[in-house]
């Protein structure tokens, strides 16, 4: 896949500003590494750990707590914004699961705001109207460059259509559990259990997707979402726990009987959601067409 | 039944290149020139 000359050129510059690489191969996996890291605010108060480094040197303690505090503060400040980044990049993938999450980059952009008004009103020595004006400028870029989390969120389903409602949920609660085992599946050493769990995991994200196209299917996939789901998330969480401590030959290759199967029911699950899909569109068609024959329109 | 609105993508708000070219210089201009006069205050 090739990006024009021009584009390039455009994310190179926003790149270098923002202090992050542009990940082609992510994006060529369909995920979106965050590229924005929050570099610059790990960078720019460094004069300030250099001047309480120099403040311990000419024995100056009143300048190398004011500074070393205030870079601390920046630190918190740049550590949080990173972290919000992070969960706001993990909140992309996740489809149908909304977290209740802290608004951490504005923890971040508030704290950054303090950090420079400190740092003018204590250690430069500006009054209390210039060091109001540097936090707020701070702010400003900060929200410019990171946008504070906007501030009571829609919530994410707002119909009040109870077979919505509860499709919704059900998807939900489906793909917390897929993030369990793909948590359970970090743990696992086996490649090719890896690789299987992996593949289950997919299926089952694209069984989830198939429902949310066409939350009809939410019936018929029942059993999908309440036992098989809950079935191999438990058989795996208690692999990944185990397989450690006890060495055993049979023990995985029982676990892997089990997967196989998984993969062949969740295989047979798809299928059968696409068959249906296709009898419901010939079913449509064939009413259209009677109806148009009906009509006289051939 | 209408499909579940849960469904679209996720995707955070991201302001346009040129918006954060300008909150990056901005944020230089405060962070950066509070911190080096700190420095340079000793």
């Amino acid at each position: 896949m090739s990006t024009p000359p021009e584009q390039r050129r455009t994310l190179g510059l926003t790149e270098l500003i923002l202090g992050a690489k542009p990940g082609r191969e992510q994006a060529a996996q369909g995920l979106r590494r965050p590229r924005a890291k929050g570099t610059l605010l790990f960078i720019l108060p460094i004069p300030l750990l250099i001047g309480a480094l120099v403040g311990l040197g000419a024995g100056r303690l009143d300048a190398v707590l004011a500074d070393g505090a205030i870079f601390a503060l920046f630190m918190a400040a740049a550590d949080l914004t990173r972290r919000g980044l992070r969960a706001e990049h993990a909140e992309q993938i996740l489809r149908f699961t909304r977290l209740q999450r802290v608004p951490l980059k504005t923890i971040g952009g508030l704290l950054t705001g303090l950090a420079t008004g400190l740092a003018a009103l204590v250690a430069v020595g500006q009054g209390w109207g210039m060091s109001l004006a540097f936090a707020a400028v701070a702010m400003l870029g900060f929200h410019l460059l990171y946008a504070f989390e906007p501030l009571g969120r829609p919530r994410a389903l707002s119909s009040k259509d109870e077979r919505v409602r509860t499709v919704a949920a059900a998807l939900a609660e489906a793909e917390r559990k897929l993030i369990d085992l793909d948590r359970a599946t970090i743990a696992i050493a086996n490649p090719e259990l890896k690789a299987r769990l992996l593949r289950i995991g997919a299926q089952g994200r694209s069984i989830l997707n198939q429902i949310a196209d066409r939350p009809t299917d939410l019936f018929r996939a029942r059993k999908f979402l309440s036992v098989y789901l809950d079935g191999v998330k438990q058989v795996t969480d208690g692999y990944a726990r185990t397989h450690r401590l006890v060495d055993s030959r049979e023990l995985e290759q029982n676990f892997r009987n089990v997967l196989v199967t998984v993969e062949e029911v969740f295989d047979q699950q798809q299928r059968r959601l696409l068959s249906t899909d296709v009898m419901d569109l010939d079913v449509q068609i064939e009413v259209l067409k009677k109806q148009l024959e009906r009509e006289g329109i051939q | 039944m209408p499909v579940p609105q849960q469904g679209e993508p996720n995707l955070p708000y991201r302001p346009p290149w040129g918006i954060r070219v300008l909150g990056g210089v901005l944020l230089t201009c405060s962070v950066g020139l509070v911190s080096c006069q700190a420095m340079f205050a000793l």
